[in-house]
Formats: structure tokens, sequence, C-alpha cells
């Protein structure tokens, strides 16, 4: 009997540590898995977040290395177009050059004209009738012919200052004569740069200057070692010409 | 806190359920009772150890992100935060960048395109490009008295009415065109006479080249006023033909060409330095 009573206690005992084993495994399986729930709820946040806030990084980053892309591109072009536009100004600076819009030193001659009009006063008191005012003034034209002997030796022409140019044109307006549409006054100091010699060379060749020699004008011719020529103030309007192709 | 100590409590319970099922209350004979404790006590241990094993402690999960360690999360989004800032900083620099690198490579551009204008506009100007536009054709048919400086002065006439270019004979005049004369004499028995007599003529030079007939002036510009500037009373059409009795054809035209000059290189000149 007492055997039995042991044993039943024992189930009992064993019943009871089953139930408590039970209770507590049932809890703990719970509270694990409410644990777990909420560990869970803050997880998801936090790594909803911070996936949230990686896909920004890596969109920032995309931004980043788009704009250094196109930096890149901008700088490598920027180099191109500097050295594109460095050659373009040393292009220019020859068209400058040749266009007569740079001041120019060099070796040249310089010929001086003036009117005689201490000699016109004396030729009209000694021959009223015969005297001939104009062969004591100089011409536009003595100015033309004189810079058109020069010009094939010359690589600079000016006339007091007025910087000859391909369409420079002199003309008289009365008394006074216009280059490059500018009043000029005697004396008329006509500056060219080139070889002296072959200047002086020119020039003798020149009918002009040989009549002139043989008139009342006082012509005066020196060459120089250094001489200024002025640059052209003038303008380069182009309303009637475009460019044909080059063939 | 409570899960440490629901996780020690289950721990000591199976180490107990271990216990009686290893050592039982009763040696003998197992009964069927005790068989099926023994059985639970096996498949409870089994379970616990199943759970403890998957417990977000013991698995090492708590890397993942979707049931992973708050503290370790966190410390994730600081980092990510902080990263995200400095990637902010360096978009804002670059960006500050690019629009400054912009704005330079525009002033680039204009400066480039006032440059190109600027050739463009010389190399029309100034005989370094073949040039077409509007103009008049002065043509001499045949050789006459006209004399080098009648051309000289025509040109001038030209340039004076508003010409732009000029050419003669399809070659372009520029400040270093030479216009003169070049005499040829050829000797000739006179019929007459019975003697030989000597004959001179003067024929104009173009940069020393003797220049053929028919002798065609042409000038880009307004045409009417070109010819205005040529035909006018006193005007030296009009002196020609009273000096030599030549009446050159003058024609307007709608496209006159006219070719590149001969580049010149300066070997006496340097430019003043200012």
């Amino acid at each position: 009997m007492a055997g039995g009573e042991k044993q039943k206690k024992d189930i009992v005992f064993r019943l009871l540590f089953l139930s408590l084993f039970g209770i507590l495994f049932l809890s703990g399986i719970g509270l694990h898995h409410r644990s777990g729930k909420e560990a869970n709820k803050d997880g998801a946040e936090l790594a909803a977040y911070l996936e949230n806030a990686e896909a920004e990084a890596a969109a920032l980053q995309q931004e980043i290395r788009n704009i250094q892309e196109e930096l890149a591109l901008i700088r490598s072009q920027e180099a191109e177009g500097q050295s594109l536009l460095s050659a373009l100004t040393a292009t220019l600076e020859n068209l400058h050059l040749s266009a007569g819009l740079r001041s120019l030193q060099g070796p040249g001659i310089i010929i001086r004209l003036a009117d005689n009009s201490e000699g016109a006063a004396q030729a009209q008191k000694a021959n009223p009738t015969g005297y001939n005012p104009a062969s004591y003034i100089v011409h536009d034209k003595d100015l033309l012919y004189l810079i058109r002997a020069l010009a094939p030796e010359a690589e600079a022409i000016s006339i007091n200052e007025q910087r000859v140019i391909d369409s420079t044109a002199i003309r008289c307006l009365g008394s006074v004569i216009l280059v490059n549409s500018t009043r000029l006054a005697p004396p008329y100091e006509i500056k060219a740069i080139g070889d002296p010699e072959a200047l002086q060379a020119a020039l003798n060749h020149s009918d002009r200057y040989r009549s002139l020699l043989r008139t009342y004008i006082p012509v005066e011719v020196d060459p120089a070692e250094r001489i200024e020529i002025a640059a052209y103030g003038g303008s380069y309007a182009v309303s009637f010409s475009t460019a044909a192709k080059n063939d | 806190m409570w899960t440490c100590v629901f996780w020690l409590m289950l721990g000591i319970l199976s180490g107990a359920a271990l216990v009686f099922a290893i050592f039982p209350a009763e040696r003998a004979a197992a009964s069927l009772q005790q068989r099926i404790f023994r059985a639970g006590s096996l498949f409870l241990l089994l379970l616990t150890g199943l759970i403890v094993l998957n417990s977000p402690l013991i698995s090492g999960k708590a890397t993942g992100l979707g049931n992973g360690n708050p503290a370790e999360l966190a410390l994730l989004v600081k980092n990510v935060n902080e990263n995200k800032n400095a990637l902010r900083e360096e978009l804002r620099g670059l960006q500050n960048e690019l629009e400054q690198t912009k704005a330079l490579v525009k002033n680039g551009d204009s400066l480039t395109d006032s440059v190109n204008a600027r050739i463009n506009l010389l190399l029309l100007a100034t005989g370094n490009q073949s040039i077409k536009g509007p103009g008049v054709c002065i043509t001499f048919r045949e050789q006459s008295n006209l004399m080098y400086y009648d051309l000289i002065d025509l040109v001038n006439e030209l340039f004076l009415s508003g010409a732009e270019a000029v050419a003669i004979n399809g070659e372009r005049f520029t400040s270093y065109t030479s216009i003169a004369e070049e005499a040829s004499s050829s000797v000739r028995l006179n019929p007459e006479t019975g003697r030989y007599v000597t004959d001179t003529a003067y024929n104009i030079t173009m940069n020393g080249k003797r220049l053929s007939y028919p002798l065609c002036i042409q000038a880009i510009g307004d045409a009417a006023t070109l010819e205005k500037g040529l035909d006018y009373p006193g005007g030296i059409l009009q002196s020609l033909a009273a000096l030599y009795g030549v009446s050159p054809q003058l024609a307007q035209s709608t496209e006159i060409l006219i070719p590149a000059a001969e580049h010149r290189e300066f070997t006496h000149s340097v430019p003043l330095e200012k």
C-alpha cells in the first residue's frame, strides 16, 4: 500500500513536474514568440529605415558619379576649347598684322613733301599772269602714285600716321587731302618699312617721283634704321562680301 | 531581462528532464507510464534544444535586418546617416564646381565666338580668302592709250565709292600691289622710207606681269554706288573717254568672285611693343 502511495506520489510529482515544464515551455514559446515579434517590429522599422537610408546613399553616390562624369567631360572639352582658342587667337593675331591693325617698327624710308607757299608767293609776284598755283602744292595723285610705287617693296606704309591698307583711298577735297576719309594737312610724311635701298630704288623708278623732283615742291627722302608706323585706326566693315569656296 | 530569466529556467528544467530521463525514479522494469514519461521528457528536451538553438541570441540571426538586433541596426543606421551626410556634402561641393565650370566654359565659348567672328570678318576684308558679292565689272576690250596711272586712279575711285575688294584680271588688289608699266620695243621696216624704225609700246603691269586684254576690273560693293562713283559728269570714265577716246564697258553684277591674295610675310617689320 505504501509502495502504491509512493508510486502515486511519484506519478503526481512527475505530473506536476511535467505540467510546470509544459506551462513554462508553452509560456516560453509565447514569450519567445512575443519578444521575437517585438524585436521584429523594432528591427523591421529600423531595417526599413536603414534600407531607405542605404537607397538614398546609393542614389547620392550615383548622382556624385554622374556629376563627376559631367565635370570630366566638360573639362576635357574645355581643354580642347582652350587649345582651340589659343590657336584661334594666334590666327587672329596674324590677321591683325596683315590687316594693318598692329603698329609696326622696322627699317625703311621717310619721304617728306611740303607745299611751297613761299615759292608760290614769289612766283605770283614775279609773273602774275603765268603763275600756276597748282605747281606749288602737293596733290592727292602725288601721294597716290608714290605709294603705289613703294607698295611692292614696303611691308607697311603710312601717310601722316594714316596707315595705308588694301582699300585705302586718297582724294582731294578742295585744298585738303583725305586719306582713309581722314583730312590731312601738309607737310606730308610718307613712311615705309622695308629694305631702305629697295624702297629708294622703287621710288627712283617712279615717274611721279622723278617729276616731283623737277617741280617747285620740296621733296626730302631719308632712309632710317628704325621707323614706327601706326596701326590702322579705321573700321573693317564688310557688308557685301561673303566667303567663296577656296578651290 | 525576462527573456534571460526564461531561458535560464528552461535550461534548468531541461537539465532536470534529462536527469529524469536518464535516471528514472525506479530502476525496476519501466512501467508504461515511465516509458511514456521518458519519451515525453526526451521529446520536450529535443524541442527545448531546438527552441534554444533557434533563439535569436544563439542563432546569430541578429545581423539580418528583419529580426536583427536593434542595437546593431541602430549602429548601422547611424553609420549610413553619417555616410549620407558626407555624400550630400560631397554632392553640394560638386554641384557648385559644376556650375562654376559651366559658367567658365560659357565665357570661354562666348570668347571663342567673338574671336571666330573677328577672324571671319578679317579673312573677308584682308584678301586672305576668296570672296564673292554684288558689284561692277569694268572691261577695256582692247589696248588703248590707257596708262598705268589711269588704272591706279580707277582702283582708287572704286575704293572711294565703297568697294570692299577690287581685282584686276582676276588678281586681287592689295596694299602691296604694284601697278606700273613696261616698255616693249619692236623694230620694223618703214616701206615708205625704206628705213628701220623702232616702235615703243607701254604695257600696264600688275605685280610685274603684263596685263592682257580684255582688261577687266572687278569690284565688290553696292553696284549702283560703284557705278555712280565712276560714271558721272567729270568722273573718271568721262575723263578717259575725253583723253583717249576709250569707253570701257561698265556692267553691274549680282555675283562677282574675287580670289584670295597671295600672303605676304614680314621680313623687316616687327610689331611695336607697347
